[in-house]
Order: C-alpha cells, then structure tokens, then sequence
C-alpha cells in the first residue's frame, strides 16, 4: 500500500512537472545519467573546462560552477550518459 | 643477520604473499592508425585483490594517446593512475582513493576564470584524494564523503605587444569536496533522505567557485511484474554560490526507470529523467532538461557463451541538443572468432561507426578494429585502424 503510493506520488510529480515546465530556460545545464555512465574517464580527458571529476561512486560528475556549457562532453562518452 | 630475523621477513612476506593472494589481472590495449598515420593508443591495466576479507584493494593504470585535433580531443597524452584500499566490518565500510592525471602535449584552455581571454593554460598534472564512508543502524544510514582536487598548470598570458601566448611560472589550484547523506528507510522499498554537499575553490580570496547543496529526497522500488522492476525518485536541491544562476537555485530532479525482461534472452529498460529549477522567490518554473532513454539488448541463442547479442538504444534530450541513437552487436562466426559491428549518431554532432573481427580465448580476446569518427561540429573526420586486445588473468 505504502508502495504504491510512493509510486503514484511520483507518477504525479513528474507528470505536473514536465507538463508545468513549460518556460524553457535559456542557460543550459548538462547532467549525468549515474546508471549508464560507466566511470570510464572519456569525460574528464575531454573538458575544455576541467569541470568534471570522478565522484567517491566512481562515476563522473559535473562541477556546475566551472562548467562553461560548451557540450564535448555530450560527444565525448561513449555510454551517451551525458545530457 | 640472525636467523630469528630472516625467520620474521619470511614470516612477514608469507603473510604478505597470503593476503595478496588471487588477485585479479586485466589488461585492455589498442594500438591504432588513422588516415594521417598518426598513432592512437589506450592501454588499461587494472588489478584488484583483497587482504583476507575486511580489506580490498584496486589499482588501475590509464595511458592514452590521440591526435589533439579538435576542442573534442584536448591532450594528445594523459597517464591516469589510481590506487584505491577498501575496508568492511559490521561497522561499515570505508574507502580511502588516490587518482592523478599526466598530462602531455596539453592544449591551451580557458580557466580559471574562463571569462578572462589573455590568461590561458596548459594542464600538467592533477591529484586526487578521497575517502567515502557508509554506516548503517536499523533503518537509518549514513554516507559521508571528501574530495581533494588538486591541478598544476602552466599559465600561458597574452602579449597585446606581439599577439603572442607567453609562459609563465607552474601554480597550482585545488578544490574540495565534500558531503553527507542521513537516510531512512521507510519499509523494504521506500528510502526517505537527506544530503548536504558543500564545494570549496582556493583560488582566490573570494572564490567564484564556491557552492553549497542541500537535498530532500525520496527513492522507491516498486515489481509490478515478476519480470519487471520500476525504480523512481524525486530530489530537491537548494542551490547557494556565485556560480549557480538564480534561477537554477533550487533544483528538481525526478527520475524513472523500468527495466523488463520479456522473455529468455531479451530485455530492456527505459529510463525518464526531469530536471526543473525554480528561483528562490518561485516566480516560475523552468524546464533545465528532459532525458528519455529506452535500450534494448538481445541474446542470440545459439552462441552458449553468451557472447553473441544485439543492442539497440537511443536517448531524447531536446533541451540540450544531446539526443542519440546508438546500436552495435557482435555474433560467433566460428568457434572463438566473433565479428562485431557499432554506430551511433548524435545530430549534427557526431556520427559514428566500427567493425571489428576479435578471437577469443579463455576470456580474453585479440582482434582487429576499424573505427570511423566524424566530429560534425569540428572539421574534419578520422578513420582508424588498428589491433586491441583484452587479456584477464
């Protein structure tokens, strides 16, 4: 019972929010899909900016406060982890 | 010296001997050739062993080479190393990670800040240490964090004189991570957490690099199938530092994802992911991203080994130009030879294709690869030949 509604609670909250989110912001943040990135460094090498680094979880991670939005790193891994 | 002495050093490597004993070896190498007869080069080697059964331990070496033709392949030589020693007991467990990057034959970047021209610089090298902890009482548990990122490089300034880069003395700057996360879990499939995560820059004074994160957040698991697992989660993030944007200050990110297995051999998941951000004053909600990611994999029957398989997937992220479609397969030709085919295409961004023929042995393999890139943002492409070989012990 718990369960499902924990699940319903957040069908619903992803339903308002990409139905809600309709004003496009024009700054462009990339994120990482910790589930296929594979912690292969391709990344890191990659970054015009050095903004990426390898979280304790083994995986990449973004510094958003270095990252200058230039998407290589979209290009550059080979999981296509990067969005 | 006495024989009581050799008797301890024999002692001492015996037990050394023992407690490294079985580790594992793996080497993945390639040597390749493109168009121009310059030379790419990967080689991998990892081991990883423990010390009785609290202890574990990983070391890696990393070595790369390529030609730096584009903003897309910056140095044309990195060596990464990494070192990690872990340790469990009903405490917990406990990691402690060292990781550093060479860099050779580093282009010019703009950092540090990037918003200043005349000053570029070259990468040298980087340090990295870590520690991670996990602890866990009943329902709650604890992880915890920190990072220490140090990079050397060489500055490089402009002289409006000659219009020239000019070198100066190596400096060095360091960031610091670190981080905690208090979790409760609510039953066997609902998780409850709190995190916080706090960045500091020492390059300057007043550091333009600096944040702070705190995270509410909520994880569940649901199988509505026998053959199917649904994972989801919704995060909050309040977002405080020069560099965060207002209107990225507070964060949503939810996520979903599916994973079913429809029958022997064939399965698949779809992933959703949303990222929402709303000032503090939440005078609108803004869309950062949306990420669709369905992947399929299939199994061809008839190879026992399981080698054989087929992989079709594709990503959907509008916002951030970052759509994909991708697939590759390999199949059993005869005995241990295996061909493989890959591609994968990123809208006027990259396109993507490779062939290869491997043997393999007793789990390792030897083969010949052709690899064609074609950065669409960046002139030129690049086709490659080369050998590569995947060698475990």
């Amino acid at each position: 019972m718990k369960r499902n509604a924990l699940i319903s609670f957040l069908l619903l909250v992803i339903l308002v929010l990409s139905l809600a989110s309709c004003k496009r912001l024009t700054i462009t943040e990339y994120s990482i899909d910790s589930a296929s990135c594979n912690g292969c460094g391709e990344c890191l090498r990659g970054c015009p900016a050095d903004a990426i680094y390898l979280g304790t979880d083994g995986k990449a991670h973004i510094d958003q406060s270095k990252c200058t939005r230039c998407g290589d790193c979209v290009v550059l891994c080979p999981q296509s982890a990067i969005y | 010296m006495s024989s009581k002495r050799y008797l301890l050093i024999l002692l001492l490597l015996g037990s050394m001997g023992g407690l490294l004993a079985q580790p594992r070896l793996s080497m993945d190498a390639g040597l390749y050739l493109d168009d121009e007869l310059e030379l790419k080069a990967r080689n991998r080697i990892s081991a990883t062993g423990s010390f009785g059964q609290a202890w574990n331990w990983e070391l890696q070496s990393d070595l790369h080479r390529s030609r730096g033709q584009s903003a897309a392949q910056l140095e044309e030589l990195t060596h990464a190393g990494k070192a990690e020693l872990g340790y469990q007991s009903g405490l917990g467990t406990y990691r402690l990670g060292y990781t550093h990057s060479v860099f050779g034959e580093s282009s010019l970047l703009g950092l540090y800040p990037a918003w200043m021209p005349a000053l570029n610089y070259k990468r040298l090298m980087a340090h990295q240490a870590s520690f991670s902890s996990h602890n866990a009482y009943d329902d709650w548990s604890l992880d915890a964090y920190g990072i220490y990122r140090h990079l050397r490089v060489e500055p490089y300034s402009f002289d409006f004189g000659d219009f020239q880069f000019h070198p100066q003395d190596p400096e060095g700057y360091s960031d610091a991570f670190g981080g905690a996360k208090l979790s409760w879990d609510a039953s066997n499939a609902v998780k409850v957490y709190t995190a916080m995560e706090i960045k500091a820059g020492f390059h300057a004074e007043e550091d333009p690099y600096d944040y702070s994160t705190v995270m509410l957040g909520c994880e569940g698991l649901y199988k509505p199938l026998p053959q199917g697992r649904l994972e989801g989660s919704v995060q909050i993030s309040h977002r405080d530092g020069d560099a965060i944007d207002a209107p990225k200050a507070n964060l949503v990110r939810a996520r979903l994802r599916y994973q079913h297995t429809f029958m022997p051999g064939l399965s698949g998941f779809i992933t959703w992911e949303n990222n929402t951000c709303f000032d503090d004053s939440l005078s609108a909600l803004y869309l950062i991203s949306n990420y669709l990611r369905p992947q399929l994999v299939y199994t061809l029957d008839y190879d026992p080994s399981g080698m054989s398989y087929l992989r079709l997937g594709g990503k959907y992220s509008p916002e951030n130009e970052a759509s994909a479609v991708f697939g590759d397969g390999e199949t059993r030709l005869w005995k241990g030879l295996y061909a493989s085919l890959g591609a994968g295409l990123i809208p006027e961004r990259l396109e993507q294709y490779s062939s290869a023929l491997l043997y393999r042995f007793s789990s390792s393999e030897l083969g010949i690869r052709y690899l064609h890139r074609e950065f669409i943002i960046y002139p030129g492409k690049t086709d490659y030949w080369g050998v590569e070989t995947r060698l475990y012990w």
